[in-house]
């Protein structure tokens, strides 16, 4: 099957103001395929170029898209093929220039979604219209870790300003890749005119005779391009040292094109320097990384890869028991997501009050943020049973566990729920350590035991690990799919082993940290060495935020199931048994806390390792684990790793999570001689 | 009666034919509604889109695009606010007509004060009767003649009885048709109502602007080398009927009060009207029996009427009512600016452009004071209406 090629259609209208031209970008696909620009889109623009630079009685244009689409940019597919990427800065800028040329008005008349190629090949025309249905607006390129590169960074500064520009074509695609809804996108100056989408076209068509007749004008003589600038640059450089820790060049690149136009370069000038930025970026691994990301992200995780294809259990009625901190947010994203009734089960009715609390007060936010009306929140409210008896569990089609990391203790509570459960109701753990298989042992019906793994912050974490224990029956399984679909979650399917994929990958990298601090690296160094790579943080600075001893636990299971390479550095315990909130004071002014300092023995006679040593030796430990887990069978596929790696870990799409990175950087084929990543179909699959 | 009713202003797309390289083949039907109802407000800016006190809406097949309410749905489509209410009408060819009315007694009662009232059909999205089920009594029972479903055999039929309505007067009727709707459109009658619009189609957006039907190189020979696909040997061809077409357009009708708060202008008032019901296979004749009790009801002679807006589902229709009344063929009171025979026949949109054709027609026109629209309807009906100079 080949993928649609949007083209332009040349139509024209002879009105009382002379002969219109409307061109019409349209793949003849729905709007679940929109419009993209490839190699055979170009032609078809250069087709209708020439016919328009013809022309000699053409008045006005108008450039306009298919319903709900204008156009979101380069085709990705295309993109991958790096001989196009490689021309379509040329193609697209020599394209565009003609548009701009053209010696007539020209409005786009933005109909419907408009990203990255679509945006710029608007600002190209003399003026724009934009749709009050026009779902979403962005420049999403530094994203994906390329450069708008068909005239995006020269052309927004002149027109929207250099504080609009860098928000939006720096800040917002680092910002979790931020996008404009219309209204914010008319202010910030996108566009000329503002028309509800009824009779959107009708208007633009109106608007686009005005400026023929002279009865429409648009007036940009009040900006002021400069303006903001130094605020816009430092709020971006910000971002870009946290959300990247500049391992990455491209949002640098696009903050000095912008710059370059906004200082008055020349247009012509700008467009080379674009030219040669996208090329440089584009055959780069961050950018490659990073399309393999968007896919696997974006793609291929939404296509459940390992889900049994038999129907899932429907969920009329759920129940979490354990109603602690996590239970409380496992119970409010069910009742919000599921909308069906709901059962709070703990043993201490001041749990349950404080989930109460929490559960409502989380509706309560939505309601104060006008998100959800006070009669759904009252109603959603009435769903939920907080109980400390399992007879209101009875019924539950699906029953969550999430009490503290005992076996016996877990063991207890299944054998209890099977008494008042219907034989296939399933029963999902959120254990991020213990066996799946063995908390099912007991039971008459094991196989509807299936793992359930959320990450902290269950309500801003995509990623659930869903964990196949032996036993497990297709239908628990899809189910378990099915309800991680519901509850808006990404899951990537692994075998019932020790710490799953996250906890088990970052357990080792955290070991190869703390080896560094032998060595004699303190706390700072070994966590600023990590950060280049990109990741959002240091391994010391997440071991706070998952908390001392629950990283200990979750070391010692894996210690106890793989022995020497997971032994537990006496510095570790050390530190876990402190007492402390994480190795760093935060009051004090990020200070690492003395007593935890004083755990750290430096061997006799070492030397303190190099940056570039330190992260050798910790992606070297992820490197060794994740070959480890595909070689056995822990998971299908490297691409199931980079997967909870991005949305689990929040590890940079600029590295295509890890394997991608392990492969690109030589890592892989040093150490095993062989890549991670053996699927062509990078992520489309 | 307590309020007058006052038409104000009136706006509808081209009228497109209703085949799939049509105007419409890509557009669908509540949109070409919607067009016209932002395009009405847009032009009378005085009136607050959400004091509007409901949207009548006809359209024959009440399904598909059609369906869900039309004046509801067209009230939240066209962004007119929740607080508009509207409905749907149904009365086949005179639906806008019935919308009309209806519109208009809400305000002669005093009920209301600002009322949309139109019709919409796309015949190509609804062909004519694909969506109907007729109960067999009508047949088995002997209730109406089995022509009686088929238009254009119920025109065959209206031949028969009128054996002086012949081919070749409905042949020059139509050929009229034809030149006084190319007269009308190249002297920008239609401009006072009919909007452009912005349609679909696999090569691209277009801007419709003029009717899509009218054949302005028309001939005597065309229209006599015609033959008719009702009945062999029969009289009533492609020619001389109506076509198939995708149309919508509703006017503004406003009461004493609102003219005055909102400062509008109003161009005629609606006087009175009548419906009646003839022979279901000889429906063309509702015009002049209807058109009969209105002027008796109001105590008028057809001379007394400056101008007829009728519908042309048939010549021999038209012809037929010509010779009731004692007019010419050419009569210059009926029909001055060509009709559905040139332009086109949405069903249940019609009556909306016979109102506003006969609004320019007193607008142009300052000696004129009163005008008549009226049509025949399937199943046999007619319908009238009189309107009076404001």
């Amino acid at each position: 099957m080949s993928d649609p090629v949007t083209r332009f259609h040349l139509t024209y209208a002879d009105r009382p103001v002379g002969r219109l031209a409307l061109l019409t970008m349209d793949n003849g696909e729905d709007h679940k395929k929109p419009n993209v620009f490839g190699p055979a889109a170009f032609e078809s623009l250069s087709d209708a170029l020439d016919e328009l630079e013809a022309a000699e009685d053409v008045a006005g244009l108008l450039l306009t898209g298919k319903p709900f689409i204008f156009a979101v940019g380069a085709d990705l597919k295309a993109f991958s093929q790096l001989d196009f990427a490689l021309q379509a800065g040329k193609l697209g800028h020599d394209a565009f220039a003609r548009l701009q040329a053209l010696p007539f008005p020209s409005v786009a008349a933005i109909n419907g979604a408009c990203m990255g190629g679509g945006l710029e090949i608007a600002l190209h025309c003399d003026a724009r219209t934009l749709s009050t249905g026009a779902q979403v607006l962005a420049f999403p390129e530094v994203f994906l870790n390329i450069v708008p590169g068909w005239g995006g960074t020269q052309l927004a500064p002149r027109i929207v300003g250099v504080k609009d520009a860098i928000e939006t074509i720096v800040t917002n695609p680092l910002n979790n890749n931020q996008t404009m809804r219309p209204k914010e996108a008319f202010e910030r100056g996108y566009a000329d005119r503002f028309f509800d989408s009824a009779t959107f076209l009708d208007d633009s068509v109106a608007f686009l005779e005005g400026l023929i007749s002279g009865e429409e004008t648009i007036d940009r003589s009040g900006l002021d391009v400069m303006e903001g600038f130094e605020e816009a640059r430092n709020n971006a450089l910000g971002m870009i040292e946290g959300k990247t820790a500049g391992a990455t060049p491209a949002p640098h690149k696009a903050l000095e094109l912008i710059e370059f136009a906004a200082r008055g370069g020349d247009l012509a000038e700008g467009r080379v320097k674009e030219q040669e930025a996208l090329t440089e970026l584009v055959s780069g691994r961050h950018a490659q990384a990073s399309v393999y990301s968007f896919n696997l992200t974006q793609q291929r995780v939404k296509k459940q890869p390992g889900k049994p294809d038999v129907p899932a259990r429907r969920i009329r009625r759920a129940a979490i028991v354990g109603a602690g901190l996590m239970g409380a947010q496992l119970g409010s994203l069910h009742l919000q997501r599921l909308e069906v009734p709901l059962v709070m089960k703990d043993i201490d009715e001041g749990v349950l009050e404080r989930c109460r609390e929490h559960i409502e007060g989380e509706l309560d936010k939505r309601v104060a943020k006008g998100r959800m009306k006070p009669g759904k929140a009252g109603f959603l409210k009435s769903l939920v049973t907080y109980t400390t008896s399992y007879d209101d569990v009875a019924g539950a089609d699906w029953v969550m566990e999430a009490v503290l990391e005992r076996m016996d203790l877990k063991q207890a509570i299944f054998a209890d729920l099977e008494a008042v459960l219907d034989e296939q109701a399933v029963i999902a753990t959120n254990t991020s350590s213990l066996s799946v298989t063995e908390m099912a042992t007991k039971l008459a019906h094991p196989e509807r035991v299936v793992g359930f793994h959320f990450f902290n912050p269950v309500a801003v974490l995509p990623l659930v690990e869903v964990i196949r224990p032996e036993k497990v029956s297709d239908e628990a399984l899809s189910t378990a799919f099915e309800v991680a679909k519901q509850l808006k979650k990404s899951a990537v399917l692994c075998t019932d082993a020790p710490a799953f994929i996250v906890n088990r990958l970052l357990t080792r990298f955290l070991g190869g940290s703390i080896a560094a601090l032998r060595q004699g690296n303190s706390f700072q160094e070994v966590d600023d060495a990590i950060r280049r790579l990109g990741l959002p943080m240091g391994p010391f600075v997440l071991l706070g935020l998952v908390g001392l001893q629950v990283a200990l636990h979750t070391a010692e299971t894996l210690e106890d199931a793989f022995g020497e390479r997971f032994a537990i550095d006496p510095a570790f315990r050390g530190i876990a048994d402190s007492g402390r909130p994480g190795i760093y004071d935060w009051e004090a002014g990020g200070e690492v806390y003395p007593d935890i300092a004083a755990a750290v023995e430096v061997e006799e006679g070492a030397t303190p390792l190099s940056a570039d040593e330190i992260r050798a030796m910790a992606v070297e430990a992820v490197a060794d684990e994740a070959r480890r887990m595909l070689d056995d069978g822990v998971v299908a596929d490297a691409r199931d790793i980079d997967t909870a790696m991005l949305l689990g870990a929040g590890w940079p799409f600029f590295n295509g999570g890890i394997c991608m990175y392990l492969d690109q950087t030589g890592v892989s084929e040093r150490l095993f001689g062989r890549p991670f990543v053996t699927d062509k179909d990078h992520g489309r699959g | 009666m307590t309020a007058t009713a006052y038409y104000i202003d009136g706006v509808r797309v081209p009228i497109g034919r209703a085949k799939d390289t049509g105007y419409y083949a890509h557009t669908r039907a509540d949109d070409l509604a919607v067009r016209s109802i932002r395009a009405l407000l847009e032009r009378n800016p005085t009136v607050p889109a959400d004091q509007i006190d409901d949207v009548a809406w006809a359209a024959t097949a009440q399904v598909g695009d059609q369906g869900l309410t039309l004046g509801r749905s067209l009230a939240i489509l066209a962004g007119l606010g929740k607080t508009v209410p509207g409905y749907a009408i149904d009365r086949m060819c005179a639906g806008a007509m019935t919308a009309i009315v209806n519109a208009g007694n809400a305000i002669r009662v005093g009920a209301q004060d600002l009322v949309l009232a139109g019709g919409v059909e796309h015949m190509g999205n609804h062909p004519m009767g694909a969506e109907i089920d007729p109960n067999p009594r009508f047949l088995s029972d002997k209730l109406v003649d089995p022509t009686a479903l088929v238009m254009g055999n119920t025109a065959e039929n209206l031949h028969d009885d009128h054996p002086d309505v012949t081919r070749d007067r409905c042949d020059a009727f139509a050929l009229l048709s034809q030149e006084r709707t190319a007269k009308a459109q190249a002297d920008g009658i239609f401009e006072t109502h009919v909007v452009p619009v912005t349609v679909r189609s696999p090569e691209g957006w277009r801007v419709v602007d003029v009717d899509e039907h009218p054949r302005p190189g028309t001939t005597p020979e065309s229209l006599a080398g015609l033959e008719s696909p009702f009945r062999p040997g029969g009289r009533v061809t492609a020619g001389n009927a109506a076509g198939l077409n995708d149309g919508a357009g509703g006017v503004l009708l406003a009461s004493d009060a609102a003219v005055e708060e909102h400062g509008l202008t109003p161009k005629m008032k609606m006087v009175d009207y009548a419906f009646v019901g003839v022979e279901p296979e000889t429906m063309g004749y509702g015009p002049v029996p209807a058109t009969r009790k209105l002027l008796e009801r109001n105590q008028l002679t057809i001379d007394d009427i400056d101008v007829v807006d009728m519908n042309e589902a048939f010549a021999v229709q038209c012809v037929a009512f010509l010779d009731a009344f004692d007019l010419p063929l050419d009569s210059e009171k009926v029909n001055p600016y060509g009709g559905a025979i040139a332009m086109g026949h949405p069903l249940a949109f019609s009556g909306a452009r016979l109102a506003m054709q006969l609004a320019t027609y007193l607008d142009r026109h300052p000696e004129a004071q009163r005008g008549v629209t009226t049509m025949c309807i399937g199943l046999g009906m007619g319908a009238a209406v009189l309107w009076e100079r404001a």
